[in-house]
C-alpha cells in the first residue's frame, strides 16, 4: 500500500485515513507493506500495528501538494541540507538527475520529476516484497502505483480522495489531471470516497463506473457523547484550510447575513492557508470586527475543545469529496450545515445540505438552528445513532471485499 | 354473504413555500400556490380523472351494485375550484346514490389530540363545505388518519354522526374479527373497522414484487374476500384515493384491477355496502374499548409520524397556542392561514423516524429532509404570530401608562452618538438635539432603529406605525412629545 503519514498536527485527512484503513485492515488479518514517502525530518508513522511493515521512500511528497507548495518545501529543504547552488529567483536549475542531496540522496527539481523519482525508488520494493494487491492512496502516488503493477503484474487500486477537478475549482493543472486520467485508466479498481467522486470520476475522466466503488470514509466514533461547553454567546464554526476549493469565503459572506439577524452570533474560522490575509480583510471589510475570530492552526486538544464549543459547523466547500470533519463535528454533537456539493452527507443524512454559493440560505439555515434549538436537538441526536453504525472496521471489510473480487 | 364496504378518502395539502427567516415580518404569503396547482395538475392527470371514470362507469355497469364512499378534505375541496371538470366529476359519482360522503375535519388536521373545540369547528366547516359542494349531509365521521379513542364516539355522537371508521387495529380488537360492525364504548356510535390485510394488500403491496401475493388479480382478491363467507359480515376496504394511479402507477395495473375486481365480487355472490347501509344492515356484535389513540398509520398504528419528536412537538405546540388570541384578534384571512398550517401533512414532513435507513415517506414530501420542513414551518408561524400580536397591541395596549415604563435590561437603545435611552421620555428629550448625522445613522431609506425600538423594547404599535411613516426629525420630535403627552395624562 502506498499511503501517508500520519502527522501529530494533521493537515486534511489523507495521513489519518492511512492510517485508520491499515490499522483495521491488519485487524481483519491482512498484511500490509505499507510505502510512505518520508522528508527528512518528519516523523515515521509510529502507531501503527505491528502487523503491517513500513518502509519509508525519501521523497518530498506530502499530502494534498501541489507544483507550488513543493518548489516551497524544496527551497527549505535544500537551504537546510545542501549548498545552496543553483537556485536562481525561487526558480531551481536542475539537471537531467535532478538535485542533488548531500549524503548522496536525490530531488526532483520540480513535482513531477519528483513523483517519477519516487516511482523509480519503489520499483525495488514492489519486486522484492510478496504481495496481491496494489493499493495507492490519492494521486501522489499513483505514478509509483502503476511502476509496481507494471513489474509484478498484480492488480492495482487506486484510493481517490480528492481528485485534481476538486482542487482546482475550474482552472485545472493539466499535468495533475494527466497523471490521474492515465491513472485511472490503468487501474484495475478505484475507490472513491463518496458517490459524489464517483461521479467526478465518471464524467470527468471518462471511466466506466462499473470500475468504481464506493468506500466511505469513517470515524471510529466511541459512543461517548462529550458534555457541550457552555457559554453566552452562540458559536458557529468553519474548520479546514483555508483554500479557494474550502469556500471559506462565503462563510464570512453568510455571517455577514447572519449577523444583520443575530447580533449574539460568534464565527470562528480555524485553520490555516494561504486564503488567511485575504479572508481577514474581507471580514474586516464587511465590518465583522469581534464577531469573527481567526484561530490558525490548531492542536488536536484546541480541535477537540472548538467542537465542544460549537453550536453549529458548517461546511461549505465548492467540492468536497468527503469531509470528514462533517463527521467528526457530529460526534461532538454539533450540528452540520454541509455542502452540497460534498461526500459525508451521504452517510451523515441527519445534516442540513445546502448549495455553497448560497450564503443566503446558508444564514437561513445558521439563524433558524440557532433560533429553533428542538432542530439542531433532533439533528444531533439522530446523528448519533447514525454515527454508531459507522466504523472504519467496516469500511475494511468493504476493502477487503473489493480485493477480493481482484484477486478471484 | 359478506359486504365490501369501500371508502376512499381523498387529500392534499397546501405545501408552504421556501420561507426563510428573512421573510418574517415581511412578506405574509406562505403558501406556495404555483407548486400546489402544479401537484394538483399532476394527480388529477394520473388518479382522478382516470380513477373516477372507472368508478363511475362500474356503478352503470352494475346498474348501483357496486358501492364506493369518499371523505373529501375541505383543503383539497377549495382546490378543486380551479379544476371544476374534476370536481364535477366527484360530484357526478356523489349524486348517483352508490356513494356515501364521509364528514371529518376540514383541514385534515390532529386538532382533535390540542383542541375540542377547534374539533368541532372544523368539522362543522367541513359539513358546510360538503352541503355547498355536493348538497349532502354526512352520517359518518373519520377523524384524520383514522386518529380514533373512545372519546370521539362521543363527540362524533353529539354532532350526530351515526358510526365512525376506525383502524382494526389487532392490539384493540383482541380475538374479535374486523369484520363485524361494533359499537364504541359507552356509545350509540357503531364503528366499522379498517380491515388492515386486505386494504393493504391493494394500497401498499399491490406492486411489491417481493410479495407471495404478487401478481394480485381480481379473481384471487375476490377469492380472499369470498373467503370471509361464515366468519364475517362486512370487509372494509378503507384507503387513501390516490391509490390508483398515484402510489401505484398506472403500469402496474392497478387500473385493470379496479375495473374487474367489483364484478368478480359480485358473480361470487358477494355484494359491496354503503357505511350507511353496512350499520342498518348489521347489528353490533359488541362494544369495542379504545382507551388509546389509534391510527391507520405505519407498524406501530400511533401518531408518532406527525407528533413523534421534538420539532413536531415544538411545532404543534407553538400553534395551537395562538388558538384563544386568533380566534379574538384575527381576521379571517388569518385564521384560514392558521387553520392551513394544522393540516397534518405538515407536521409528517418533520418525521425523522424512517430518514435514515429508506425513504419510505419520501416522496411524499416537498422537503429535502425533514429539517427544512421544520424551520420553513416555524419562519411561517413567527411571521404569523409577529402579525397576531401587533393586532393584538394594537387593540389591547394602545393606551397603556405602561408604554411610559424603563424597559428591561438588555433592551436599551443604544444611540451613535453614545446616549443611551430606556424610556420613551429619554427618545422624546435627546431627539430634538440629536445631530443630522446621528439621525441618518438610524433612520434612512433602509431602516428605521427608533420606530423598531419604540415597537420592540417599548411595545407602543400606535406610535411606532407613525414613526415609521415620519422620515423628518421635527415631525418625529413632534409626534413623540405628544405621545408622551397623551400617556402621562391617563
Amino acid at each position: 500500500m502506498f499511503g501517508w503519514e500520519f502527522p501529530p498536527h494533521s493537515v486534511g485527512g489523507l495521513g489519518n485515513v492511512t492510517y485508520h484503513l491499515t490499522n483495521a485492515l491488519s485487524d481483519l488479518n491482512t498484511e500490509i507493506s505499507l510505502v510512505l514517502p518520508v522528508c527528512a525530518k518528519s516523523p515515521k508513522m509510529k502507531i501503527i500495528s505491528a502487523e503491517v511493515s513500513v518502509t519509508g521512500v525519501e521523497a518530498i511528497l506530502m499530502p494534498y501538494m501541489t507544483e507550488k507548495s513543493y518548489l516551497e518545501t524544496l527551497q527549505k529543504r535544500l537551504s537546510q541540507d545542501i549548498v545552496r547552488y543553483g537556485l536562481d529567483g525561487g526558480i531551481i536549475l536542475i539537471n537531467t538527475l535532478g538535485v542533488a542531496k548531500k549524503g548522496g540522496g536525490v530531488y526532483g527539481g520540480d513535482l513531477f520529476r519528483e513523483l517519477e523519482l519516487f516511482a523509480l525508488k519503489c520499483i525495488p520494493i514492489a519486486k522484492t516484497e510478496k504481495f496481491d494487491i496494489i493499493h495507492c492512496h490519492d494521486w501522489l502516488t499513483f505514478m509509483a502505483g502503476i511502476a509496481a503493477k507494471e513489474v509484478s503484474g498484480k492488480p492495482l487500486v487506486l484510493h481517490v480522495h480528492t481528485t485534481e477537478i476538486d482542487r482546482s475549482c475550474g482552472g485545472k493543472n493539466q499535468r495533475a489531471y494527466d497523471v490521474e486520467y492515465e491513472a485511472f485508466h490503468k487501474a484495475d479498481c478505484i475507490i472513491a470516497v463518496s458517490e459524489y467522486t464517483k461521479g467526478i470520476i465518471v464524467k470527468h475522466y471518462g471511466i466506466d463506473p462499473q470500475k468504481v466503488e464506493v468506500v466511505h470514509n469513517a470515524i471510529n466514533f466511541n459512543g461517548r457523547r462529550p458534555d457541550k461547553i457552555l457559554k453566552s454567546k452562540k458559536i458557529i464554526l468553519y474548520f479546514g484550510r483555508l483554500s479557494l476549493h474550502k469556500g471559506p469565503d462565503y462563510f464570512i459572506k453568510a455571517a455577514k447575513r447572519v449577523l444583520e439577524f443575530e447580533k449574539n452570533a460568534v464565527f470562528i474560522v480555524a485553520g490555516g492557508g494561504e486564503m488567511m490575509p485575504e479572508l481577514i480583510s474581507l471580514a474586516c471589510s464587511m465590518g465583522l470586527g469581534d464577531n469573527i475570530l481567526f484561530t490558525g492552526k490548531l492542536t488536536d486538544e484546541e480541535v477537540e475543545e472548538m467542537y465542544r464549543t460549537a453550536d453549529l459547523y458548517v461546511m461549505p466547500s465548492i467540492s468536497e469529496p468527503f469531509g470528514i470533519t462533517a463527521l467528526e463535528a457530529a460526534s461532538h454533537g454539533t450540528p452540520v450545515i454541509i455542502s452540497k456539493n460534498s461526500g459525508a452527507k451521504e452517510i451523515l443524512h441527519h445534516c442540513l445540505p445546502v448549495d455553497f454559493w448560497d450564503t443566503e440560505e446558508m444564514a437561513n439555515k445558521i439563524i433558524s438552528l440557532l433560533k429553533y434549538p428542538q432542530a439542531a436537538q433532533e439533528i444531533s441526536e439522530n446523528a448519533y445513532r447514525v454515527l454508531e453504525n459507522i466504523s472504519w472496521k467496516n469500511r475494511a471489510k468493504e476493502t477487503l471485499n473489493i480485493y477480493n473480487k481482484l484477486t478471484g | 354473504m359478506v359486504s365490501v364496504c369501500m371508502y376512499l378518502h381523498v387529500h392534499q395539502p397546501k405545501r408552504l413555500r421556501h420561507y426563510r427567516v428573512f421573510d418574517i415580518g415581511k412578506e405574509p404569503h406562505y403558501f406556495d400556490d404555483k407548486k400546489n396547482r402544479e401537484i394538483m395538475q399532476k394527480v388529477i392527470k394520473k388518479s382522478y380523472e382516470p380513477t373516477n371514470k372507472i368508478l363511475l362507469d362500474l356503478i352503470h355497469k352494475t346498474d348501483g351494485k357496486f358501492k364506493v364512499s369518499f371523505s373529501i378534505t375541505g383543503t383539497i375541496l377549495e382546490q378543486l375550484k380551479e379544476f371544476p371538470k374534476t370536481l364535477e366529476s366527484f360530484q357526478k359519482i356523489i349524486e348517483s346514490g352508490a356513494c356515501d360522503i364521509v364528514g371529518e375535519t376540514f383541514y385534515h388536521s390532529l386538532a382533535y389530540v390540542q383542541s375540542r373545540e377547534e374539533f368541532r369547528e372544523q368539522i362543522k366547516m367541513q359539513e358546510k363545505a360538503l352541503k355547498d359542494t355536493f348538497n349532502a349531509k354526512p352520517k359518518i365521521f373519520r377523524n384524520t388518519e383514522l386518529v380514533y379513542q373512545n372519546e370521539v364516539a362521543g363527540l362524533a355522537q353529539a354532532m350526530g354522526y351515526k358510526a365512525v371508521l376506525a383502524e382494526g387495529w389487532d392490539k384493540v380488537l383482541g380475538w374479535r374479527s374486523p369484520c363485524f360492525v361494533y359499537r364504541g364504548k359507552a356509545s350509540q356510535i357503531k364503528l366499522l373497522l379498517k380491515n388492515y390485510r386486505l386494504s393493504d394488500d391493494v394500497a401498499f403491496r399491490f406492486s411489491n414484487r417481493g410479495w407471495k401475493g404478487w401478481p394480485l388479480t381480481s379473481e384471487k382478491f375476490a377469492g380472499w374476500v369470498n373467503r370471509y363467507n361464515g366468519n364475517g359480515q362486512v370487509i372494509n376496504l378503507f384507503m387513501d384515493y390516490e391509490t390508483f394511479g398515484e402510489h401505484q402507477w398506472e403500469d402496474t395495473g392497478i387500473f385493470k384491477f379496479l375495473e374487474r375486481f367489483p364484478h368478480e365480487i359480485l358473480a361470487r355472490g358477494d355484494d359491496f355496502v354503503l357505511p350507511t347501509e353496512a350499520i342498518a344492515r348489521y347489528p353490533a356484535r359488541d362494544e369495542i374499548d379504545f382507551p388509546h389513540i389509534v391510527s391507520w398509520a405505519d407498524t406501530e398504528r400511533d401518531i408518532s409520524a406527525w407528533l413523534g419528536n421534538k420539532m413536531q412537538g415544538a411545532a404543534f405546540r407553538e400553534l395551537y397556542l395562538m388558538e384563544d388570541d386568533i380566534k379574538k384578534y384575527g381576521t379571517p384571512e388569518m385564521i384560514d392561514i392558521w387553520r392551513n398550517l394544522q393540516t397534518s401533512d405538515h407536521f409528517y414532513y418533520m418525521c425523522t423516524k424512517w430518514f435514515s435507513d429508506g425513504d419510505v415517506h419520501k416522496y411524499f414530501s416537498p422537503y429535502e429532509n425533514p429539517y427544512d420542513a421544520f424551520i420553513t414551518f416555524m419562519n411561517a408561524v413567527s411571521d404569523l404570530k409577529h402579525r397576531l400580536n401587533y393586532i393584538k397591541k394594537e387593540k389591547t395596549n394602545f393606551m397603556s401608562k405602561h408604554l411610559l415604563n424603563e424597559v428591561p435590561q438588555g433592551q436599551e437603545f443604544y444611540c451613535k452618538d453614545g446616549k443611551v435611552f430606556r424610556r420613551m421620555e429619554d427618545l422624546a428629550k435627546a431627539i430634538r438635539s440629536i445631530d443630522d448625522e446621528t439621525f441618518y445613522n438610524h433612520v434612512n431609506p433602509e431602516k428605521n432603529d427608533f420606530a423598531a425600538w419604540v415597537e420592540g423594547a417599548l411595545g407602543d404599535v400606535v406610535l411606532a406605525s407613525k414613526l415609521k411613516r415620519a422620515q423628518k426629525q421635527d415631525t418625529m420630535t413632534r409626534i413623540i412629545t405628544s405621545r408622551v403627552g397623551e400617556l402621562s395624562l391617563l
